[in-house]
């Protein structure tokens, strides 16, 4: 358990769903420049090392910690969304050579607590599916040990070798796991805020792919049975293209000989691309609520951005999400919360495959018209291209800050070299270079693309 | 300027007791282009009654949280904006123990650094700005209360303490809040804001001399005697309520449950104390345990069930959290468990494999800038050197933490908090 923490500033809002958004895909093989002047050791590497399988290795010598991911990317929608979520679960259950939880919690406690977990991500419509891996760099160990390889081989144990019975998974595992992803689906009420950003995302993309929430349905968890299970787990494994990032000191070519090594069956050699379809501009404004007993409102706006990461003006949109809501220089922040008080929290993120900006805020219900107009009224404010130098400019560091510290953390080089294999974009220089070239008129006008699609309103019972 | 060597753990750090009683740690990493500054304050949200001058003081609850607010208010203009023009993100949380205010940047660090250390050091509270201060503070406690999560914590920590202000939330209540005044916030300052109740921790790619020579320049020379902090009469290790109960709008009950354990003393002692008290919770029910195994095979705990030691000054507790249908179930379960391994005591392995687990996970923590700073000056509050855990970890033996588990769980220092689905 934590003990709790209270932020001076919504810390999601900054960190949390920046991380997801702010980082735009790259281009391989390539130096990367640290903070400047220094040119660091840090280079990507892609590699193919078997049919639709890619490596992107970043060699590094900064981190204790080396980490890899490993992900199937699959089509997002109603039909595969829930056994897609329910497969890594069920594969990390058991296995021929550890048949239970305990096992496979102790052979990790003996590589060091090796971190190892399913992964269930949502880029734009394309679902990625696999697990992630987090261990102690071999560098850190005594003479002569070493877990990477370790790790590499759990990774074929968990994908390739379940514990079966008749020929399918065993009926008890499914049964838990479909239990335990039943109370995840669920458990999303527990969090007003994410529950209401879900709820505005469903109303919004009702009719696309993309409104079927991450983990899929609950009613359609209960259909999936060992069988139908194991049929999927074959279709994943033989039909879906395989992005692998990996972190740490071992060279790419090393990295590449150990998960070539778990790949070593793979076949097959049709693998589709996946794609996210695009709408580009909102058809109406839908304005819809929902009562429960809570004792505060939480306000979700969705917008169609008609830009994505692939599109040459998105450095645009970045930096005007950036001045609008995404950051504590922001017109939401300092308007909505310093001047009026109305919130906590008023910020704005993108999700840039989609081409979605959403915009939350947690509200009194009686300011729900004042916060809504407000909120509003900044937009009009981009669209007229009312913005300030000073504006301008702290977003756009703040934007550059965020960029360049992804090269510090592996679970931000990971979240932004997969994003890279899903939609292809721009490399972190040359973002930071069209971000300084900016001007007032290049933020109006991506301002102008932006149209309101859906107000969402989580309200109290009585108010 | 001392420089200290960790050599198990591939770490340095420069330290530095300036005149005025501040404390300032530098550890770099090289290669990284974030730095990161972070300055803790010894006063946190259980500092609401002290003794100052002979005088006892009683502050309304939340003041140190309203208090970290208001900080970022300079006679020139917010801070928020300044660090922005910067190129800085800033930001401050207030936990039980302690106020820390940080900031991460990639250029003109030195410039930051010497806003962070001018803002946590100037009071500037006018009753205007404590007054709109009071809205948006408001919505952030509605939005806890809406939390289930922090709802059952809260309601746990209030059954298990009697006298332990760790039973009254960080935030306070819309109507503790409403007691503030920019006096409340001055006294607080003037008594806890002092640079001997302050921490600087320092990590990123940059020149220890200059980040001493900052904050010798930039913090008052001068430092004022500390009060003298009440935490309430000691407390027994029976629980004030074995049981509480709440209903929410959330999906399926959710529950935490606690131990109480007698409070431990000062410096390594405290480290010492905690890595048992974490080994004795996962030997019990982490996830590599026999019964972790059971509850979670037959359901009545799911992936996001877990278990720790905690302390905050006095108030220590061994804890477990988690969704379940059944949470009276599963403290039954813990307490069988526990009178299992009083019994027959624990396989010999299993404490060999944990030791060499949670090393790891430490090891792998110190990529983290931010849990390198808060750690630092968390243990350092307490009186010990957070870089000197393996030597620690290896003073720990097996018999240590069979008596600590024998010793507290039990039905006598159980609590359980339970929050449940409205319908």
């Amino acid at each position: 358990m934590q003990i709790a923490f209270v932020s001076h500033i919504f810390y999601r809002i900054l960190h949390g769903i920046t991380s997801q958004n702010f980082f735009a895909p790259f281009i391989f093989s390539k130096l990367v420049y640290n903070g400047g002047s220094e040119r660091v050791n840090q280079m990507i590497k892609s590699i193919e090392l078997a049919p639709g399988v890619t490596l992107r290795a970043m060699q590094t010598d900064k981190f204790k910690t080396a980490c890899f991911s490993v992900n199937f990317l699959r089509p997002h929608c109603r039909q595969t969304a829930a056994p897609d979520a329910l497969l890594p679960s069920v594969l990390l259950r058991a296995t021929e050579r550890y048949p239970d939880i305990r096992s496979i919690s102790m052979h990790l406690d003996e590589l060091y607590g090796t971190s190892f977990g399913t992964l269930v991500r949502r880029k734009g419509e394309v679902k990625l599916t696999g697990f992630y891996a987090d261990f102690i760099d071999d560098a850190y160990l005594p003479e002569g040990e070493g877990v990477f390889a370790a790790v590499t081989d759990f990774l074929r144990e968990v994908l390739y070798h379940p514990q079966t019975e008749n020929g399918c998974f065993c009926a008890k595992n499914v049964e838990g796991e479909k239990q335990n992803l039943t109370n995840a689906i669920e458990s999303d009420l527990n969090d007003k805020r994410a529950y209401a950003t879900a709820r505005m995302l469903e109303t919004m993309c009702a009719g696309e792919p993309y409104g079927t929430p991450r983990l899929g349905y609950a009613e359609d968890v209960r259909g999936i049975t060992p069988q139908s299970l194991w049929a999927h787990y074959k279709t994943v494994l033989d039909t879906s293209k395989i992005e692998i990032f990996y972190a740490g000191r071992h060279a790419p070519e090393e990295a590449a000989k150990q998960f070539a090594k778990v790949f070593s069956d793979r076949r097959g050699d049709a693998f589709a691309p996946v794609q996210t379809l695009v709408r580009r501009e909102a058809a109406q404004v839908r304005e819809v609520s929902e009562a429960m007993d809570v004792t505060q409102g939480k306000l979700v706006i969705g917008l169609r951005t008609g830009i994505t990461v692939s599109d040459p003006d998105y450095p645009a949109l970045l930096l005007l999400n950036a001045v609008y809501g995404g950051s504590v220089t922001s017109k939401l922040f300092r308007n909505v919360r310093e001047k009026r008080s109305l919130c906590y929290y008023a910020g704005a993120s993108l999700e840039k495959y989609k081409g979605l900006m959403l915009v939350s805020s947690g509200i009194a219900f009686e300011n729900y018209e004042t916060a809504k107009q407000a909120i509003l009224q900044e937009l009009d404010a981009c669209k007229n291209g009312a913005f300030t130098d000073e504006e301008i400019d702290r977003a756009r560091r703040f934007v550059v800050f965020a960029l360049r510290s992804t090269m510090d953390s592996p679970a931000r080089l990971d979240e932004f070299y997969i994003g890279s294999a899903v939609a292809r974009g721009d490399d972190i220089p040359e973002l930071i270079e069209q971000l300084n070239a900016l001007t007032a008129e290049d933020l109006r006008l991506a301002a102008q693309k932006l149209s309101v699609d859906t107000i969402y309103f989580l309200k109290g019972e009585n108010a | 300027m001392k420089l200290l060597e960790y050599p198990r753990i591939g770490e340095r750090c420069y330290e530095r007791r300036l005149a005025n009683g501040m404390s300032v740690l530098v550890v770099p990493k090289r290669g990284f282009a974030r730095k990161y500054a972070f300055v803790a304050v010894d006063f946190g949200a259980i500092d609401t009654a002290f003794r100052v001058n002979g005088k006892s003081v009683r502050m309304p609850d939340g003041v140190a949280h309203y208090l970290e607010h208001k900080m970022f208010d300079l006679p020139e203009g917010n801070a928020d904006g300044m660090f922005a023009a910067l190129g800085a993100s800033p930001n401050a949380f207030t936990s039980y123990a302690m106020t820390a205010y940080h900031f991460s940047c990639t250029e003109h660090f030195a410039e930051n650094l010497r806003l962070l250390l001018r803002m946590v050091t100037t009071p500037y509270f006018t009753p205007e700005s404590v007054e709109k201060e009071r809205g948006i503070i408001t919505q952030e406690i509605r939005m806890y209360e809406d939390s289930a999560e922090q709802r059952v914590t809260e309601d746990l920590f209030a059954a298990l303490f009697k006298e332990h202000p760790i039973r009254v939330s960080i935030a306070g209540t819309a109507e503790s809040i409403g007691q503030i005044t920019a006096q409340t916030l001055h006294d607080c300052f003037r008594a806890f804001y002092q640079p001997s109740n302050m921490v600087l921790c320092v990590t990123g790619d940059v020149d220890a001399q200059e980040v001493m020579a900052i904050a010798e320049e930039v913090t008052p020379k001068e430092t004022a005697d500390l009060p003298e902090r009440d935490y309430g009469a000691a407390e027994e290790m029976q629980p004030v309520k074995a049981r509480t109960l709440r209903r929410m709008e959330i999906s399926m009950p959710t529950f935490a449950l606690g131990f109480k354990c007698e409070p431990v003393g000062k410096g390594m002692e405290a480290m010492r104390r905690e890595i048992i008290g974490d080994i004795a919770a996962e030997i019990l029910v982490g996830e590599s345990s026999p019964l972790y195994q059971r509850l979670y095979e037959s359901g009545l705990i799911d992936g996001g069930f877990s278990v720790g030691y905690e302390s905050v000054k006095d108030a220590c507790l061994v804890s477990a959290n988690g969704d379940s249908d059944d949470p009276e179930a599963v403290l039954n379960a813990i307490l069988l468990e526990g009178e299992r391994i009083a019994r027959e005591g624990f396989e010999p392995d299993l404490f060999r494999r944990l030791k060499k687990s949670a090393l790891g996970r430490r090891m792998r923590d110190l990529d983290s800038f931010e849990s390198i700073c808060y750690r630092i000056c968390a243990y350092r509050f307490d009186g010990a050197d957070y870089f000197s855990f393996p030597e620690s970890y290896a003073s720990v033996a097996p018999e240590d933490v069979q008596r600590f588990l024998t010793q507290t769980i039990c039905p006598a220092r159980a609590a359980l908090s339970v929050v449940r689905p409205k319908k």
